[in-house]
């Protein structure tokens, strides 16, 4: 094993969170100073609990076990004086840039782990400011984090995790939350880092994005290894259809059904609306004019940060345009809405923020007429055991539709999604498109805010782009045409 | 100058503040400290919060009123009888106040909250561990604020009352907000400690002992010798 | 950090999880300052810390049935405290007195029970004893204006104030951590 010290080698019998709960098990590679791997697999098939447990956090921190061995660069990290050693070895990126910054500015961010690592004032001050203008963050050092787009975030989370040099970087689903602008712009830096000479190991189900960048490929799937690929020996295509029928998102092609033509009378008319949150901000949304029918499947695309979301929550009510003005047509009546209410029911990306009971028994039956939930439950039989539950217990996924059934029992007119695909793999994402569309079905009218060009394959009737608080209605076609543009040779 | 001088000010004025219990400290106090904070809050635009304080002061007079208006009457208008004991009651717990609000003042004007937190570690040598769950609290608020507001929404949309007058309405908040912040914090903890955190020793960067700093100490060592000599001499 | 015969570590999770207890503590108590100017205005201060004193306490307990080791009630109502002072809210550095009082009572709770149990009884109590504290340096403050019979009335309002809010943080937690 004269190689150790240039090479990871990871043999995970099992490992868990619990003892004799196994979540990942009979994983074994290695890996080669300078490699790019990518790990991937369909949501819930245990890529992160494998970060967790390569990295000793999942035995030494989450009193969880690993039984296996592991050893990186000559360090092991199951053992908890060598666990010690491990942030000076590796970097890691996690997902959400508002789970892992926990100082106020940039420059502090840096800083922490060199502050950590016992480097001196002067190392410090000058690494710090040296990663942080290669990233495009020179003219931020000070500012507060909070005033940073999520692209600008999750550079600093990275930079945070490169600035001491480590041997390993690991990537957990990097592409979560950025807008496909974003994606591209992070995977020039991901290939900046790799031609640098860093060794790679990037978790994400949304493999298409990575399969170019890669070395080999690791599929996870059921919380075991069933597969490695070797990039340079695989035909880009075959490797796309075995990936996908595994139910990977290995395909970059935009797939659409084009836009059906509106039928309906006009639901909303929104005249010269403009929005800023207070006199001290800027405008969210400048001088907006349009029209929604009803029945519609309406979808507003544009890149994080664009105005998306305030839009939707100016239709639902929660705020009134500054400017402008914005009518609903509803039951014969013209109205303004002032308040929110549950006729147009707004669903948030995150489904935390929609509960308002501790039992999932009375998120249920408090939302609906019973002759409602009581269909809902036939429908679901996974909820019935679910019913003594408190909704913030239940894991994401069951959340998630956990909210879009309590937005189906108040039977609204207008459905409003912010982001609804989000962390969706191939397979959920279906089964959500499928339930749009028996919705739309009942002659609801549906409204999405999505940077997500997967949500194309939707029956859309109206496309809207939002770049920079304007919003122009755009074809099908030509939105395709853009997102394409953006991959090319995806 | 460094943020933990003035920290120690300001609750320094403020722990005499609550002891003093005579007329000329609490006077000296109040006048000292005040007015200082009051210029230096009103030159930092912290008109609001000095508006609050004013705004409590009448709640003060009603309750003056209501449970300390006896002895001698002072001023008679109107079938109103302002007796001594209110008077002086209120006077004494409005300068109090009115020296509390100067502390606070001062501390907000002249600190800057990130180097106050770095003055935890640094110069007040708090455990690293302080430190840190302090700037993860500073960073949550602004994030928290953003969750409430659209949890307020959500609520008036299904048919609840925005604000959490009841208790089973707090609770109803209360739930998102730890929901969404504890995993946040799990995830947090556990990149602090991917980055090393465990090992991290008290980190050094003391800012510098300026002139500043001396007024302050100077000042504040002036009004405790004083305030020491008066419930000396009283006694 | 060691404790007598404990020896516990804080990780950084468990500090995480001060940092976001100080800071809902905060929010909370922020969503209901219109009650409190409100019961002010009507009440005095007396009026408006019987509504809201129990809100006050709440940062002991939250963390305490999170983090579950020694320290984590006092800690948690202190950051909170300091939390408020920097941002900075009415009332500057008398809350880091009264949060530092307030967490020390708060921990004696659990350290009366050993450190064994960190469950809605201990929640509640160290609520409620909260309050001691609390209205003591409440009449330190405005000592001259309110008769004892009054103030001994606000510390029973006080404590039953405390007691009910720390019950619900430990709903709270138990309702959100899996």
């Amino acid at each position: 094993m004269d190689n150790t010290r240039n090479s990871i080698y990871i043999d995970i019998g099992e490992a868990g969170y619990t003892g004799g709960e196994p979540v990942i098990k009979n994983i074994k590679f290695s890996v080669k100073r300078g490699e790019s791997i990518l790990i991937t697999g369909p949501s819930g098939s245990g890529k992160t609990t494998l970060i967790l447990a390569l990295t000793g956090v999942l035995n030494n921190l989450l009193e969880g076990y690993v039984d296996g061995n592991i050893s990186i660069f000559g360090i092991n990290p199951l053992d908890p004086q060598e666990f010690t050693s491990i942030p000076e070895t590796i970097g890691v990126v996690l997902q959400d840039p508002e789970k892992q910054l926990s100082m106020s500015t940039p420059y502090d961010e840096v800083a922490f782990t060199l502050e950590n690592l016992g480097y001196s004032s002067n190392d410090i001050d000058r690494l710090t400011r040296e990663i942080l203008n290669w990233m495009g963050l020179g003219n931020k050092m000070f500012i507060d984090s909070l005033y940073l787009s999520g692209g600008e975030k999750k550079r600093l989370c990275i930079a945070s995790s490169i600035v001491h040099k480590p041997r390993l970087l690991i990537l957990d689903e990097p592409t979560a939350n950025l807008d496909p602008w974003g994606v591209k712009e992070l995977l020039e830096y991901i290939e900046l880092l790799k031609s640098r000479g860093y060794t790679l190991i990037i978790v994400e189900h949304k493999a298409k994005y990575f399969l170019n960048l890669s070395d080999r490929i690791l599929l996870i799937k059921d919380g075991e290894l069933k597969k490695i690929y070797q990039v340079k020996n695989v035909k880009p295509h075959d490797l796309e259809n075995d990936l996908a029928n595994e139910g990977v998102d290995a395909s970059c092609k935009i797939q659409s059904k084009g836009v059906v033509k509106s039928g309906g009378e006009v639901l909303y008319t929104v005249d010269g609306v403009s929005f800023r949150y207070s006199d001290k901000d800027e405008e969210v949304i400048s001088n907006v004019t349009l029209e929604i029918y009803k029945g519609d499947v309406v979808l507003f695309m544009g890149p994080n940060g664009s105005g998306k979301t305030t839009l939707l929550k100016l239709l639902a009510g929660f705020y009134k345009p500054t400017r402008g003005k914005i009518t609903l047509h509803l039951d014969g009546r013209s109205i303004s809405l002032t308040r929110p209410t549950r006729e147009v029911f707004y669903i948030s990306q995150e489904p935390d923020y929609m509960f308002i009971y501790g039992s999932v028994k009375d998120e249920l039956w408090k939302s609906g007429a019973e002759q409602d939930v009581i269909r809902l439950l036939e429908e679901v039989p996974w909820l019935r055991n679910l019913m003594d539950e408190s909704p913030y217990n239940l894991s994401h996924g069951q959340r998630r539709w956990l909210a879009y059934y309590i937005a189906r029992l108040y039977n609204p007119d207008i459905y409003l999604f912010d982001e609804p695909s989000a962390g969706l793999d191939l397979n959920l994402l279906r089964r959500f498109l499928t339930w749009i569309m028996s919705i739309r079905e009942k002659g609801k009218t549906i409204i999405i805010a999505t940077h997500d060009p997967r949500l194309l394959q939707l029956d859309i009737n109206s496309i809207f782009l939002v770049k920079d608080g304007r919003v122009e209605k755009k074809d099908v076609k030509d939105v395709i045409g853009m997102m394409n543009q953006l991959f090319r040779g995806g | 100058m460094r943020p933990s001088t003035v920290f120690i000010y300001g609750l320094g004025i403020t722990l005499l503040a609550f002891l003093s219990r005579d007329f000329t400290s609490l006077l000296i106090l109040s006048v000292i400290n005040g007015s200082i904070g009051l210029y230096l809050g009103l030159r930092r635009g912290l008109k609001f919060f000095i508006l609050l304080f004013f705004i409590g002061l009448i709640g003060v007079f009603i309750n003056a009123l209501l449970f300390a208006n006896y002895g001698e009457p002072i001023i008679i208008f109107d079938g109103f009888v302002l007796r001594e004991m209110f008077i002086s009651s209120f006077i004494l717990v409005a300068l109090r106040l009115f020296s509390i609000l100067g502390a606070a003042l001062i501390f907000t004007s002249l600190v800057n909250t990130r180097e106050f937190i770095r003055s935890l570690e640094a110069e007040l040598y708090l455990p690293k561990d302080i430190a840190f769950a302090t700037s993860i609290g500073i960073r949550m608020l602004n994030i928290l604020s953003r969750d409430s507001e659209e949890i307020r929404h959500i609520r008036v949309m299904r048919g609840k009352s925005r604000y959490p007058l009841t208790p089973s309405s707090f609770l109803s908040y209360l739930r998102p907000l730890l929901s969404l912040s504890i995993e946040r914090a799990r995830w947090i903890g556990i990149a602090a400690e991917m980055r090393g955190f465990g090992r991290r020793k008290r980190s050094v960067r003391k800012g510098r002992l300026d002139r500043l700093d001396m007024i302050l100490i100077i000042l504040f060592l002036i009004q405790i010798i004083i305030i020491v000599a008066i419930s000396l001499g009283l006694t | 950090m060691k404790m007598g015969g404990f020896d516990v570590r804080y990780t950084a999770i468990d500090l995480a999880y001060l940092g976001v207890v100080a800071a809902v503590s905060g929010v909370i108590f922020a969503l209901t300052w219109e009650v409190y100017y409100i019961g002010e205005l009507i009440g005095g201060p007396i009026g408006a810390r019987i509504l809201s004193y129990g809100l006050w306490f709440i940062g002991a307990p939250l963390a305490a049935t999170l983090i579950k080791k020694p320290l984590s009630a006092f800690l948690g109502e202190t950051l909170g405290a300091l939390v408020e002072t920097i941002i900075p809210t009415y009332g500057g550095f008398t809350n880091l007195i009264y949060g530092v009082s307030q967490g020390l009572f708060s921990e004696l709770v659990y350290l009366l029970f050993r450190y064994r149990r960190f469950d809605s009884l201990t929640a509640t109590l160290a609520g409620a004893v909260a309050g001691i504290p609390a209205v003591y340096l409440d009449a330190l403050l405005f000592e001259e204006i309110y008769p004892l019979e009054v103030m001994f009335l606000i510390l029973i309002g006080a404590m039953i104030s405390g007691g009910i809010y720390g019950f619900l943080s430990s709903l709270a937690v138990k309702a959100v951590k899996h």
